[in-house]
């Protein structure tokens, strides 16, 4: 394994080639709950099936797909909050991969809201 | 709980994103008696005085501890693992397993730590050596390998590839 110095200097040396991603304060952000709680209930394959249907519907640009740590919604985890900029928070919960991907197509693109998922 | 190891290393990855980190260096190591892994970090650290108060919440249980995943870690590997940490110079986590613990999805948890790094702006080193077989990836290192709209399957592939055949038998 690779130390920290050694992790540094081979960024340092790629930083040419690659175009660093800043926050866009226009992008869609679809924060998925990381905590414990999250990830043993199925967090992981969650934010993964986000990042997939962003990817594949060609969002990536306006969709930003990060996390965050436990936000206290345990009893509906996995649990996500996206935020468009000038609208509300809409917080989904109990999600599951197949759910996260219809989330992306209705809300994302769609611009509707899956009152359903809601919590 | 975290029932496996690959759910384990993401729970205390993703505290390292939490922790500002900007380069995480994860390894994984099988043989025949033991798994090992390592999970390193740049980020804040934890000053002593926590991670004193971390080790006392894992021996007494209390209410009101944000160490939930350290706690788990602990319980899952029987506690044979250790965390050393320096305000400066972060954090590092080390685990060891009996050799018949869950594996569970490692490529899962590899796509998720690289959907969690952006495009350069926190790079993940990951590597697993099984027997006398390796598998290492760079995050930063995968975005010249892949191109276009392709880019997120071609990865997907390469990390689901690498893993299945270091652990092939």
């Amino acid at each position: 394994m690779k130390s920290l110095e050694e992790l540094k200097a081979i960024k340092e040396k790629m930083k040419s080639t690659i175009d660093l991603r800043h926050e866009d304060p226009s992008a869609t952000k679809v924060i998925v709950n990381m905590g414990t709680c999250g990830i043993a209930s199925g967090a992981r394959e969650v934010l993964n099936a986000f990042a997939e249907a962003v990817a594949e519907n060609g969002i990536t640009k306006s969709v930003m797909v990060s996390q965050s740590g436990c936000s206290g919604h345990c009893e509906n985890e996995p649990v996500a909050e996206v935020t468009a900029p000038g609208k509300e928070k809409v917080i989904y919960g109990n999600l599951t991969p197949e759910k996260a991907k219809e989330i992306v197509e209705k809300h994302l693109i769609g611009g509707t809201v899956v009152e359903e998922y809601k919590i | 709980m975290l029932n496996d190891i690959s759910l384990c290393i993401l729970d205390i990855a993703v505290n390292s994103f939490k922790s500002g980190a900007k380069n995480i260096g994860i390894s994984l190591i099988k043989s025949d008696d033991r798994f090992l892994f390592e999970i390193k970090d740049d980020g804040c650290g934890i000053s002593a005085y926590t991670l004193d108060k971390i080790h006392k919440s894992i021996d007494k249980p209390e209410k009101g501890t944000s160490f939930n995943g350290l706690k788990g870690l602990y319980k899952a590997c029987g506690g044979n693992c250790k965390i050393s940490s320096d305000d400066i110079i972060g954090t590092k986590v080390t685990a060891r397993f009996l050799p018949d613990f869950p594996l569970g999805d490692i490529s899962g948890t590899i796509m998720c730590l690289l959907n969690l790094c952006g495009q350069g702006d926190v790079m993940l080193d990951f590597s697993i050596e099984c027997e006398d077989k390796s598998f290492t990836l760079n995050s930063i290192s995968l975005y010249e390998i892949s191109c276009g709209k392709e880019k997120y399957y071609s990865i997907k592939r390469y990390v689901q590839e690498g893993v299945t055949e270091v652990f092939k038998k």
